[in-house]
């Protein structure tokens, strides 16, 4: 139902600023965001029929990577994420990163990131450290992380 | 290709689906299912593909002629990395596009010696050996093809 507000501007209000995933964010995500607050230089793309825009972000410089975050968590999710917001923001993109439950691990040396937890890995690569998705790709970035996951290594 | 009852199969499995092994943690993506029969090699032969491009493991212009290898119920196959995939954003072939969605024994990449030796490893995120025996198994499944074959790290170059 559109508040008095919305009926008058025809747009959806901005709320004050409150905690979402543990940072402070003046924009509530799960209101969805009209085109008119899409900045200048914002990107948009088209994404399983839909709008979306992808301002400068710490996670993803260009459209065409959305795969990499596809490739990670999967489609399925990006897909109900992007239902909550159209705006690609780091907000957006730690959310999503963590709301999965994925490891990666650092090798003995924190030379080599790695996607599997096994005999052969631990055999190869010594004892291994947990480390969260969100971490992983906060540290080494998405291109590395699903690099990781399709190679089962990556040196760091 | 091994009888189904070949107790080296029982060594390498047992097949599972695309990143089954790292209990679905993935997805193989558009484009990473099509089979790309028209690039695929069968190995079974026991004999290097004509044409093959071979290489020096320890050179660094290898990453160009690294093949990605499958062990399904069709064998041994290969696949050239370096394959164009428009079908994906990956923009390259990868070990479903041997395998389509179905289950496969093993997996990773190798690259054809000039020394006429396969040295192959199991970096295959879709696919990977992931205890000792079975990557012995592999050797031992190239070795029973026909193949010298040497062991290469599992650490991408």
């Amino acid at each position: 139902m559109k508040t008095t507000d919305q009926k008058k501007t025809g747009q959806r209000r901005v709320t004050k600023p409150v905690r979402f995933g543990g940072k402070f964010s003046s924009v509530n995500p799960a209101v969805n965001w009209t085109a008119s607050t899409r900045k200048k230089h914002d990107q948009a793309l088209l994404f399983k029929n839909r709008i979306l825009y992808l301002p400068a972000n710490d996670y993803l410089s260009k459209p065409e990577q959305l795969w990499l975050v596809e490739s990670i968590v999967g489609t399925d999710l990006v897909q109900k994420a992007v239902l909550g917001s159209k705006m690609l923001t780091n907000a957006f993109f730690e959310r999503l990163l963590g709301q999965v439950s994925t490891t990666f691990y650092l090798s003995n040396d924190k030379a080599w990131l790695l996607s599997y937890d096994d005999e052969l890995t631990r055999a190869d690569f010594g004892p291994l450290t947990p480390i969260s998705l969100l971490e992983a790709v906060r540290r080494y970035g998405l291109p590395a992380v699903e690099k990781a996951k399709e190679k089962t290594a990556i040196y760091l | 290709m091994l009888p189904n009852n070949d107790p080296l199969l029982a060594r390498l499995g047992p097949a599972v689906l695309p990143f089954e092994r790292s209990q679905f943690n993935r997805e193989v993506l558009p484009g990473e299912d099509v089979i790309f029969l028209d690039y695929i090699i069968s190995l079974e032969s026991g004999h290097f593909p004509p044409g093959c491009l071979r290489c020096n493991p320890n050179d660094a212009e290898r990453r160009n002629k690294t093949y990605l290898w499958v062990i399904d119920e069709e064998g041994l196959r290969v696949i050239l990395e370096a394959t164009p995939n428009p079908l994906s954003a990956r923009g390259c072939v990868c070990h479903t596009n041997i395998t389509g969605r179905r289950k496969a024994y093993q997996g990773g990449e190798l690259w054809f010696g000039t020394d006429s030796v396969i040295y192959l490893n199991n970096q295959s995120g879709r696919f990977k050996a992931i205890t000792l025996d079975q990557r012995q198994a592999v050797l031992d499944y190239f070795q029973q093809v026909g193949f010298s074959v040497v062991q290469a790290p599992n650490r991408p170059g």
